[in-house]
């Protein structure tokens, strides 16, 4: 459409004086007078007019033309309006936080204007005029409701804490709104994750995820099972409708082919859930990284003695197998310029600080230094059986790490496929804006390969280093502006010499398979 | 804020229902406050008067702290000396004829026989006029948990409403009988700026440094007459009328907070006026805490014959990413007016505080 705009424009110039016109209530003119446009106003988003002309709906550039005519948007008077419906762990604090300091920032006064916790609005007023600037509508229910808003035209931005289902796809596409399955209808604001939680007087500190699913399932109903006192397990987790619920079952139930048991007790928002759990000692409970309350988080393990524990870094590096992307999904239309700008801003270093307060992780890029890997370089060292792997294989790790530090952003596959998963495209972008910067110019950035141990260690090795390479040229493909003769961009593999989870289990399997970055420590 | 609303709301009942009910009203608001033990600190005696003012706090200090007192009463009993709380124009006015602004005519008419000892020993400033001794002080004393210890002596402004302002709080209160008033405000900037002025506009205030600011974590609310609205804090896990359920029902005090014990709730405002400005804070010592946790903040506005249907209005203050406290205004539209009695619940108006023990 923005494409057309030139020829459109063009072809206007030349046939307009000859043609019969609509009921025409627009005269778009190019401030030179050389080109003008008449049409119907369709819309105005604070930046572009849609006219309905006799060729067809334009887009044109406002900042271009003056607007003469009935139909003429008071341009002063222009308020975005748009509607952000979905999640309930994203609409309730994270995102009126980033408006309100959006609008702090961007020069605006902002006013809340509030029916219950779940339906509220903001006003923002320009500073300096007074003048309305925008409403902003929050419908704060759940991101299945997010996503049926979308396809009623009802929301403009989706609040999602996981990706949507097929089903939701599919009518999507159906109603003409948007494909969802397009990387560009979505974008990652922060990290969340499921996190096994219980009683600060609870003995327990590690569960398996294979546990967690019985548990759930109702298989196992005793303390006892999970090394605790015997008593009955009470069993807690968020309404079916929520995100947090069906994560929880498409990530835990349905990979140990267990369904949840009906002796559930469901809770309707994160604080409700995590304070039911921490005030029974015999409550066990899934609940939110960002929403643990008053609980106790449970590091989860794979039965062979790597424990996998969530915090920021094992978040952002997707080490912690169930971290839970937070984002955003927009309809394929142009959204008003103040919630173009708005989104921009979510994405932005000075929103960063904003995302932890609210207790979610934030998408700086965290550097962690050899110290703090000690942890795995045991579970490498542990993994030496001098056949398919040799002391000399950790030798060669432990040279190749000394002076470097990884950075937080790690790449994975979906299901083993060469497909990243969500998380990972956004790392490409993040990284990719990295190097675009010049910060890293000069800098040796290595992508390492790793595997599971699935079949030879050999082969493994190979396929380690093939992926690192994709991760690489993925990267470079998004950093077009990246200074190349200044970047020192390195491909390295270890194979499955230094695993982050149990390869005993399919999810420490998807664990294992990544590329890291190691980034020269100077 | 849509004040004006909740002015003609409130005021056309206020109105018809006299003087009286107005009255009435006040004391129940009173009584609230009395039976928490907090807010009527302008009757307790004024600590630190007598640095404020030398010529005349002295007395005041000697004369003062009845927490009933009958000013006419004492008056006869030691005048002139006395006099001093009493505005000059009134009081005075017959003594100091014809040079009311010489206070050397002053000293020697009141220096009867039959005058109390404590006057003849003071040695009031000589040359003081009518406006210097009418002059309001006000002087602050950082408390610990962010705390500014105000006192103000004005003892031309006797029993008079103020309005006390800072960092866009603003709360109405009134002086005690003889021109004072102190209070304990939880103050959300250091440099604190602190600002009393009274109903003919005059003006004073005092700047502090808060030296512990940083290390509390602290919210408040305020509002515009009579809108419903109340804060609440639930400490650690606490359920609705716990121990840890802190609001203005189960206040506590800033010492509570210094001995580790969790936090404290402060209201502020006498609830006097058509429409009183009032302010609650929950203030949470974050270097005190001694186990990990959250404290969950709730915003209720009930559902009263003033409120119903319409649009309440208030602001809220929390620190932002760089810690510092940010205003918002915040509008609510109540339930219709079958729902009286009822509350609004407002579980995500305000960030729950995160606390880590060190």
């Amino acid at each position: 459409m923005i494409g057309l705009r030139a020829a459109a424009l063009a072809a206007v110039c030349l046939f307009f004086s000859t043609l019969a016109v609509l009921a025409n209530d627009v005269t778009l003119t190019s401030r030179d007078g050389g080109v003008t446009i008449e049409g119907t106003l369709l819309g105005y988003d604070g930046e572009f007019y849609r006219v309905e002309t006799v060729y067809g709906a334009l887009t044109v550039d406002g900042s271009g033309v003056n607007c003469e005519g009935p139909g003429c948007p008071d341009l002063t008077a222009y308020v975005a309006e748009f509607n952000i419906s979905g999640a309930r762990t994203m609409g309730a604090v994270l995102l009126p936080a980033l408006v309100e300091s959006f609008a702090a920032r961007s020069g605006y006064r902002v006013e809340r204007k509030i029916t219950d916790d779940s339906h509220f609005r903001y006003e923002l007023y320009d500073q300096r005029s007074g003048a309305l600037s925008a409403d902003i509508r929050f419908r704060v229910t759940s991101t299945a409701e997010g996503f049926a808003d979308l396809v009623a035209q009802e929301a403009d931005i989706v609040l999602s804490v996981r990706e949507p289902l097929a089903s939701e796809v599919d009518r999507a596409r159906a109603a003409g709104v948007a494909d969802l399955t397009d990387a560009r209808r979505r974008r990652i604001v922060g990290l969340d994750a499921l996190v096994p939680l219980v009683s600060p007087s609870s003995p327990l500190e590690r569960i398996t995820l294979e546990q967690l699913a019985s548990a759930f399932a109702g298989e196992i109903d005793n303390w006892a099972a999970l090394g605790g006192p015997d008593a009955p397990i009470r069993l807690h987790l968020r309404d079916a409708a929520s995100g947090l619920a069906q994560g929880f079952v498409s990530r835990v139930m349905v990979p140990a082919d267990l369904t949840l048991a009906a002796s559930i007790q469901r809770h309707a928002s994160n604080e409700d859930l995590a304070d039911a759990v921490a005030r029974d000692p015999l409550a066990l409970g899934v609940a939110n990284y960002s929403e643990i309350g008053n609980g106790k988080v449970l590091a989860v393990s794979g039965g062979c003695g790597i424990l996998n524990v969530a915090s920021a870094a094992t978040l952002r590096s997707e080490d912690y197998p169930l971290t839970t992307p937070l984002f955003l999904y927009t309809p394929a239309k142009r959204l008003p310029l103040l919630a173009r700008e708005f989104i921009g801003y979510i994405r932005s270093p000075a929103a960063q600080p904003v995302i932890a307060r609210a207790g979610f992780v934030n998408l700086f890029l965290e550097r962690i230094p050899l110290d703090a890997q000690g942890e795995r370089l045991a579970n490498a060292i542990a993994r030496v059986d001098g056949d398919g792997i040799r002391l000399s294989d950790v030798q060669r790790l432990v040279r190749t790490m000394r002076g470097s530090a990884r950075l937080s952003v790690t790449f994975r596959f979906q299901g083993g496929s060469s497909t990243l998963d969500a998380q990972s495209e956004s790392n490409v972008e993040l990284l990719a804006q990295m190097l675009e910067s010049g910060r890293y110019n000069g800098t040796r950035i290595t992508f390492v390969g790793f595997s599971d141990s699935d079949g030879a260690a050999r082969a493994n090795l190979g396929l380690s280093r093939k992926r690192a390479e994709v991760v690489r040229d993925a990267v470079l493909a998004a950093a077009p502006t990246a200074d190349r003769a200044r970047l020192d961009l390195r491909v390295d593999a270890f194979g499955e010499v230094m695993p982050m989870a149990c390869d005993t289990v399919e999810w420490g399997r998807q664990v294992n398979r990544r590329v890291e970055v190691w980034i020269d420590q100077r | 804020m849509d004040t004006t609303k909740m002015i003609t709301a409130g005021g056309t009942i206020l109105a018809s229902v006299a003087t009286v009910g107005l009255m009435v009203w006040q004391e129940a608001q009173a009584s609230r406050y009395d039976a928490i033990g907090e807010a009527s600190e302008t009757a307790a005696p004024p600590p630190a008067q007598a640095t404020l003012l030398p010529s005349v706090s002295s007395i005041l200090v000697q004369e003062a702290p009845a927490p009933e007192p009958a000013p006419t009463v004492t008056l006869a009993s030691l005048e002139p000396a006395s006099v001093v709380p009493q505005r000059p124009e009134t009081a005075l006015a017959p003594v100091l004829d014809p040079a009311p602004e010489d206070m050397a005519t002053l000293d020697t008419s009141i220096a009867a026989p039959d005058a109390p000892p404590v006057v003849t020993t003071e040695t009031p400033a000589p040359n003081m006029t009518e406006a210097e001794m009418c002059a309001p002080v006000l002087t602050a004393d950082a408390r610990p948990a962010g705390i500014a210890a105000l006192t103000l002596s004005a003892p031309c402004h006797e029993s008079q409403p103020i309005t006390v302002e800072h960092a866009g709080l603003t709360y109405s209160d009134r002086t005690s009988d003889l021109g004072t008033y102190s209070v304990r405000l939880p103050v959300l900037s250091s440099p604190a700026e602190i600002r009393i002025t009274f109903p003919d506009g005059e003006q004073t205030d005092v700047t502090l440094d808060v030296p512990d600011l940083g290390s509390i974590d602290r919210v408040a609310l305020q509002w515009s007459g009579e809108t419903g609205l109340s804060l609440h804090a639930f400490e650690l896990g606490a359920g609705y009328d716990d121990a840890g359920h802190v609001w203005i029902e189960n206040a506590r005090d800033a010492d509570h907070a210094v001995g580790g014990r969790g936090g404290f709730f402060t209201a502020l405002g006498d609830g006097t006026g058509l429409t009183p400005k009032t302010v609650n804070i929950y203030t949470y010592p974050a270097d005190m805490a001694v186990q990990d946790g959250v404290i969950r903040l709730s915003v209720e506005a009930e559902v009263t014959l003033q409120s119903c249907g319409r649009d309440v209005s208030g602001e809220s203050f929390q620190r932002d990413e760089n810690g510092v406290f940010q205003p918002m205004t915040i509008t609510l539209s109540m339930p219709g007016c079958d729902a009286v009695g009822e509350y609004l619940v407002l579980k995500n108006l305000l960030r729950d505080m995160k606390v880590a023990s060190n």
